[in-house]
């Protein structure tokens, strides 16, 4: 209202002067076209000006003698233009690359121009998410922000993504940051099932942050230290990821398309030897599934093996593509279809969105839809409100079982089938003529892949709801209160069927889980702006949140089923129910002052007290505080003129309180529906109709529990020279995380497993770096360059007393990854046995090294990433990659190990059927060393003791890699080939990503390979079974605007 | 103006602070309770217990101790590796948290509330089952936890003993027979137990519990004599005392046909064999023996080589890894009557035929002064009853003691022991916990060290389990050798 009042009176103002003057008009537009409303026209040297309307149109009158035009714009270049003869003047403006007047969101989806704030936050935008965009928005951040780390685990469609950022700072787990979008807190829940499910066949069920569809995203704000979130609380202690949703953009209605269609297949397979058949030394044997160690097959040719399918013998020929056959072509298909508009009443997006994922694994799917609002509208000029809600429905079909210890799980049966097997065969011959399932071994105990694909899929679905709604009222000119209440509900079921004639699970089971989570967030905010004088300004913000999060999950086990295909627990001869519930429930209050001086000093002090329902009622209430200052030495010192045209300098301090899970307080017993029992499902309760109470395992923290405490302190600079030609952004933080609810391991003899204490310090110090070139810009080329390098060093500053070292979560025979003092997270085991020298000692009865005592193996999360991309464009052509490179750290891998054990790959053809003196020492009665020179039998005794469970180092390695990310090409109809049609745009592009694997050092598998998921303790460590292997993927994109 | 939004924000801070406390109390878990009556604890602790004999435990003791053999066919680690002494961290890990963090803890609580609600009898059940499980944990490991074990205030909610002390074996057995005098002391055969439905062991029969809690303390003092030769005159007052497990007294936990509840040693061959014995075979020590003697037991345990024109039981030799395919197994349920391999094959705990044998041992080595005239009695006693278990036909039962048992009168006092030793380890065919430890008494039959062992000498205890050494700063420092003995294992 008042920008039209403004230029009502602008525009009589000028036809007042008329007669005496001419009268300058035209269009302001942005350089893609967009016409600029509010734009600001200044005949210079006059009061003479003028604002843009809804249609960038502008008129101004110019006084004799003048002849300048001002045209400015926040965000743009400001122009000086000469008055020409024209009295029509059409201006583009180019967006502005210094940072200057770049807007983020902040905590609670404040805005906020970035030269305020005292803390790190790098933006990503929606274009960059929704080129080569990956159907899960996460994976599409990889590489693109300093002190994020994404870590893709599966190639599974819908499978999950690990977040991490500037490392982790719990003991507990936990480590992700909080996920909000347009103000609002969502889940991104990631429950896997417990440790041994996932070890035991688990499948990679994805996470919530995942739901969202790329193309609703206006922006991304990674928020990564305490003091960018006081305001949030306790979730946000590990970093925030803002994200904020498009809404209609100024002017007509405008429906955008866009659509992709890719093609996918594995990144990597493991190479495999193609010249031993199945057997053990030398012999010949398809009813074990031992199956690279028999004879050579270039010495058995001419004679008849029995093999599968078991029915008649035959020779025996190499299948070398055998592994890859079984994956197809996976095909994605992402569209989005929106349309918008924005007047007087208000602004509307609605959005819908579709993704089709066919991974290359058959039957795997993923199916998501996602619909979309987002509109806002004022009713008074003091009132003004808006909402956004977001529905999706997801199907992921088939998702494919990892680990071991299930007959379900699918690559041990892909990658381990005998190097003389046919992909046909095996489609085959999925039963005999009885209906009997023919195993992959003549002892019938490895199911055929394809009859697990076909007859025992773990599907789920996932209908979710979340948006929120916000009220704004302007209480006086500079009093604003603002309310707002979003809501996160989803309830997801999973169905995890192994059919009857399953080998391993004759008689057959299923299991149905549904997890339901409800989060309501309430905010309330009073804010109250105040110019002091000319150059002081001040800003105050009060509120008040509630928090409230509802979660249930129930499972059914129904085992035996007497009827075949028929999962009804009631055709079962057994159940076993579970049901687990929680609500945990949060009050805070907090403020935000902020002082604003001749606009390049900035200071915040920030403080929030929080309530919690989960601790003890006398240690429930906390206070934490926060300090942030911005400094912005360029316009202080008006240095803006000169080489350096931004630099700002920023340092915060913050402390961040937390709570406790629910219920882990009181000594209380449960009723007990299960039994642990080796090998086989657990056995139930009740027994002999007799129901069983146990009591707790973990001996509960009882009424002396405090809250968690984080400090963060961090410094840093934002410089750009040469007009934002080069930009540099780094920053040092350091993260002190103490008082940590952990469960400590004590020995079992006490009658427990654990204790649940409040101890342990852990300390994440890092530097972030952000670099960007545009070595080239011209009117038609323009290249640009960035670089974000992470430096993240963790440090056990403390655990209890008399613990030095405590374990976050094992894996298999002896595999675990632990907290040590002194020491970063790290992956522990067996390490071969060595003596002072270092030297690997070797077993001079069998030539073999042994295994010794549990040593560290190495970091879990890498020394350094580097993220490197580039953007070219020429005319209406762009082409743009990104390369994401990570050294150190290390990964376990037992998939290589049981590739290796069973002599399927390639390097176990080395040295077979000759003799193999392995590298070492050995021992000499007087306690001295030799050279060793002992032989081992054989290759099939030195893989095997070298991937045996007993030793962990054999497959440890290092973690380093570099890939390609993604690739685009795109080229944009000229708007001349557009004018004058429906179409106001029109993009073509080809995407492709994880195109390549340029370097890694672990053999075989994708280096990145993870399977414990997102939500175990130490869960982002690499530590993979059988994962699916990650997928390449390359497409097409068509992009429209009308 | 002012003063009405002033007056609104008190009151609405008013209502937010009032109805704060109630919004934020619900810290009560609504999945688990505060409290739980002794009976059903106690049903989970002794079903623990037989689960982790049976399959945990079980396999992996029995080839170790030769009672069976894994015959190295399926190269499956898990299943032929114990008999090599080289144990899964799972078997020693999953059977040590089943005793302590499990059956131990579970009864103190059960211990407790019997205190609490004044039922000694539940009680004295609770305390009998602890007993058992120390017992059991002592003759695996030796040095274990006990004295200072599940030291826990649980109204504090607090561990008194972080790292408990491992007592020498010797003090643990005499705790474990004072836990059983406490035991019987608590028995008033005048009154129910609240434990009565919830005992699948005897159904509150607490004259059975007496005579159980007594046979348990007669087997601790046979373990301890040889270490301990004082408990020689405990043992021939017991023997003459009597009041022990008779024909009919047999503890034993009962596992049912209803899925869920199936003995699990079942539901593994069951799972990934489709009910046939792929991973276990007979030892050639007992099936040898077996065969030489005529017992008519053999079919009962192992089932013949189906193939060729003369079915045959022949046993695997301990620690082989590449035995001929198809080797004989383990009976499995196509055998007709009682068979080791079943849904519903109990976990027997105490039989008769053992006690009687131990009787017939006390006579035989003068513990007791019934003389070898009785001892013989009682060893036929024990062979008919072990006999029955299995349903063997009394014609069949009678040729063998004609036969193949020799008149315990007729044989010098070491001769006699063998033939009991012998027999007691026949019958232990799936109870390798006592098999095991009556064998380290007697060291009969001799055994050879399995092919491919970890050690040069036969095992005479577990490892430890790491978590245990690595958690507890009491543990001991240096770990002990497989072939090291312990302390009552000293004949």
């Amino acid at each position: 209202m008042k920008q039209i009042s403004l230029t009502l009176m602008l525009v009589l103002f000028a036809m007042g002067f008329a007669l005496s003057q001419r009268t300058v008009s035209g269009t302001i537009s942005s350089s893609d076209g967009e016409p600029l409303i509010g734009a600001s026209v200044l005949v210079k040297g006059t009061n003479n000006g003028a604002v843009t309307d809804i249609d960038g149109k502008y008129s101004v009158s110019v006084p004799d003698g003048s002849n300048i035009l001002v045209v400015s714009y926040t965000g743009y270049n400001t122009l000086e233009l000469e008055i020409g003869a024209s009295n029509i003047m059409d201006v583009t403006l180019d967006e502005s690359s210094t940072l200057l007047d770049e807007i983020v969101v902040t905590a609670l989806g404040v805005e906020r121009e970035k030269k305020e704030l005292g803390y790190a936050v790098t933006t990503v935008d929606g274009e960059d998410v929704a080129n080569a965009r990956s159907g899960n928005v996460l994976e599409s951040l990889a590489g693109r922000v300093p002190g994020l780390r994404i870590n893709t685990s599966s190639g599974t469609a819908g499978g999950s993504v690990n977040v991490l950022i500037r490392g982790a700072n719990s003991l507990a787990g936990g480590n992700g940051p909080l996920f909000v979008v347009d103000g609002a807190p969502i889940s991104n829940n990631a429950f896997n099932g417990t440790r041994n499910e996932i070890i035991g066949g688990g499948v990679d069920v994805g996470n919530r942050a995942s739901d969202i569809s790329p193309d609703d995203i206006e922006s991304i704000s990674v928020l990564k230290g305490a003091s960018a979130v006081a305001l949030y609380g306790q979730r946000a202690r590990d970093g925030v990821i803002l994200i904020k949703t498009k809404r209609a953009r100024e002017g007509k209605i405008s429906v955008d398309l866009n659509t992709s269609f890719r093609f996918s297949n594995p990144l990597r397979l493991p190479d495999f030897q193609n010249e031993y058949a199945s057997g053990n030394f030398g012999q010949y044997d398809a009813d074990v599934f031992v199956n690279g160690w028999g004879p050579k097959l270039s010495e058995v040719q001419g004679q008849n093996f029995r093999q599968f399918p078991f029915t008649e013998e035959g020779p025996l020929t190499a299948q070398p593509d055998n592994v890859k056959d079984f994956f197809e072509t996976g095909t994605t298909f992402l569209n989005n279809i929106a349309i918008s508009t924005r007047g007087d009443m208000g602004d509307l997006r609605v959005s819908y969105s579709y993704l089709d994922d066919k991974s290359f694994v058959p039957g795997n799917e993923l199916q998501r839809n996602n619909l979309s609002i987002n509109g806002g509208t004022s009713f008074t000029n003091k009132l003004r409100a808006r909402a956004s809600i977001n529905y999706v429905r997801l199907e992921g079909l088939n998702r494919p079982r990892q680990g071991s210890n299930s007959p379900n799980v699918l690559l041990n049966s892909i990658y381990g089938m005998a190097r003389t097997m046919s992909v046909d065969d095996l489609r085959n011959n999925l039963q005999d003529e009885n209906g009997a399932t023919i195993g992959l071994d003549g002892n019938n105990t490895t199911n055929n892949p394809f009859y697990i694909v076909e007859n025992n899929p773990f599907n789920n679905a996932v209908d979710r709801l979340y948006g929120n709604v916000e009220v704004n009222y302007d209480i006086l000119p500079w009093l604003n209160v603002l309310g707002r209440v979003g809501t996160d509900v989803s309830r997801e079921s999973r169905r995890n069927i192994t059919s009857k004639g399953t080998l391993g699970a004759i008689n057959g089971l299923f299991e149905d889980r549904s997890i339901y989570r409800r989060e309501l967030n309430t905010d309330l905010m009073l804010t109250a702006r105040k110019d002091f004088n000319e150059s002081l300004s001040g800003t105050f913000l009060v509120g008040w949140n509630t928090n409230d999060i509802y979660f249930e999950n129930t499972r059914l086990v129904a085992n035996d089923l007497v009827a075949e295909k028929v999962y009804n627990p009631a055709n079962a001869l057994s159940t076993n129910n579970q049901r687990f519930e929680s609500t945990r429930r949060l009050v805070g209050g907090y403020f935000d002052f902020g002082i604003a001086y001749n606009d390049y000093l900035f200071f915040n002090v920030t403080g929030r007290n929080d309530v919690s329902s989960t601790l003890p009622k006398d240690n429930n209430s906390y206070f934490y505080p926060g300090v942030s200052t911005s400094f912005l030495f360029s316009e202080a010192f008006n240095l803006s003129d000169g080489p350096l045209s931004y630099g700002k300098f920023r340092a915060s301090f913050a402390q961040v309180g937390s709570d406790e899970l629910p219920y882990q307080l009181d000594f209380l017993f449960t009723p007990a529906a299960d039994i642990f029992t080796q090998f086989v499902p657990n056995n139930t309760f009740p027994i002999g109709g007799q129901s069983v109470f146990v009591g707790p395992d973990l001996l509960p923290a009882g009424q002396a529990l405090q809250p968690q405490a984080q400090n963060t302190f961090e410094i840093g600079t934002e410089l750009q020279f040469f007009n934002g030609r080069i930009g540099v952004d780094f920053t040092y933080y350091n993260t002190l995380t103490s008082e940590q609810i952990v469960s400590i391991s004590v020995a079992q003899s006490t009658g427990f497993d654990a204790i649940r204490q409040n101890v342990g310090k852990i300390r994440n110090s890092g530097i972030e770096g952000l670099l960007t070139v545009t070595p080239v810009k011209t009117k038609d080329i323009t290249w640009d360059l960035f670089f974000n390098y992470t430096a993240n060093n963790q440090e056990v500053v403390e655990l209890a007393e008399g613990l030095d070292d405590l374990a976050l979560t094992s894996g298999f025979s002896g595999l675990s990854v632990r907290a040590e003092k002194g020491e970063s997270f790290g992956l522990y085991g067996s390490a071969w046995a060595r003596n002072d020298d270092g030297d690997i000692i070797i077993d001079e009865a069998t030539g073999l090294r042994q295994a010794g005592d549990r040593e560290r193996l190495g970091n879990i999360l890498p020394d350094f990433q580097l993220g490197i991309g580039t953007g070219f464009t020429y005319k209406n052509f762009s082409l743009s990659a990104l390369v994401d490179i990570s050294v150190g750290g290390v990964m376990f891998s037992r998939t290589v190990s049981s590739l290796r054990g069973q002599g399927l790959a390639e390097e176990t053809l080395e040295n077979r059927g000759q003799i193999f003196i392995d590298e070492g020492v050995i021992e000499l009665p007087d306690g001295t060393f030799a050279p060793n020179n002992v032989p081992v039998r054989s290759m099939q005794d030195f893989w095997g003791n070298y991937t045996n469970n007993s030793n962990t180092e054999g497959s440890v390695f290092d973690a380093d890699f570099a890939k390609l990310r993604e690739v685009t090409l795109g080229y944009q109809l000229p708007t001349s080939v557009t004018k004058g049609t429906f179409i106001r745009s029109l993009t073509i592009g080809l995407e492709a990503r994880n195109l390549w694997l340029i370097h890694s050092k672990v053999p075989h598998i994708d280096p990145e390979a993870s399977f414990f998921g997102p939500s175990l303790i130490g869960g982002s460590a690499n530590v993979e079974f059988w994962s699916i292997p990650s997928a390449r993927s390359i497409g097409i994109n068509l992009k429209a605007q009308f | 103006m002012y003063n009405k939004y002033f007056i609104l924000s008190l009151l609405f801070l008013v209502v937010l602070g009032t109805s704060c406390e109630d919004y934020l109390d619900v810290n009560e878990d609504p999945n688990r309770a505060t409290s739980a009556p002794p009976g059903p604890v106690f049903t989970g602790a002794i079903t623990q217990y037989s689960t982790n004999r049976v399959i945990d435990l079980g396999p992996a003791l029995s080839t170790a101790a030769q009672l069976w053999s894994g015959g190295g066919t399926l190269g499956a680690g898990v299943f032929t590796r114990p008999e090599q002494y080289n144990f899964s961290i799972f078997t020693t890990g999953n059977t040590w948290r089943a005793y302590y963090r499990d059956i131990q803890k579970d009864l103190s609580l059960a211990v407790i509330g019997a205190q609490e609600i004044g039922d000694p009898n539940a009680e004295a059940q609770c305390k009998i089952f602890q007993a058992f499980t120390f017992y059991s944990t002592t003759v695996l490991w030796g040095d274990v936890p006990f004295s200072e074990a599940i030291n826990v205030d649980f109204t504090t909610i607090e561990i008194n003993t972080l790292n408990p002390a491992f007592d020498p074996q010797q003090e643990v057995l005499e705790g474990v027979l004072n836990l059983l005098d406490e035991g019987i002391a608590l028995i008033d055969e005048t009154r129910p137990t609240v434990i009565t439905a919830n005992d699948l062991i005897y159904k509150g029969d607490m004259s059975k519990w007496r005579k159980f809690a007594r046979s348990l303390k007669f087997r601790t003092l046979m373990t301890m004599v040889d270490a301990d030769p004082t408990k020689a005159d405990e043992i021939g007052r017991m023997v003459s005392e009597g009041g022990m497990i008779e024909a009919g007294d047999d503890a034993i936990f009962p596992f049912f046909s209803d899925p869920g509840n199936q003995n699990p040693f079942w539901g593994t061959l069951n799972t990934f064999a489709g009910g046939a014995n792929l991973f276990y075979f007979g030892g050639d020590v007992m099936v040898e023996l077996m065969k030489a003697d005529n017992d008519p037991r053999l079919l009962a345990y192992f089932e013949p080589y189906p193939g060729g024109s003369d079915p045959e039981v022949m046993g695997a030799p301990a620690g082989v890894q590449s035995f001929p395919s198809n080797p004989w197994v383990l009976t499995t349920s196509g055998v007709s009557g009682p068979e080791l391999v079943r849904p519903d094959a109990p976990d027997v705990l105490f039989p008769y035929s053992e006690q009687a044998m131990l009787e017939a041992e006390a006579m035989v080595r003068g513990f007791a002064s019934e003389g070898l005239a009785e001892a013989d009695t009682r060893l036929r006693a024990g062979i008919t009853d072990a006999m029955n278990n299995y349903d063997i036909d009394a014609t069949a039962i009678t040729d063998y003691l004609d036969n193949s048992i020799p008149d315990l009168t007729t044989l010098s006092a070491d001769d006699a022991r063998a033939i009991i030793a012998e027999q007691l380890w026949i019958d232990c065919i799936i109870r390798p916990l006592e098999g095991y430890t009556h064998w380290r008494r007697a060291e009969i039959p001799a055994l050879p060290v399995p092919e491919g062992a970890l050690t040069t000498n036969f095992i005479r205890r577990l490892p430890y389990p790491p978590d245990e050494i690595n958690a507890n700063t009491s543990a001991p420092s240096v770990l002990p050798t497989v072939d090291e003995r312990l302390w009552f294992d000293n004949n």
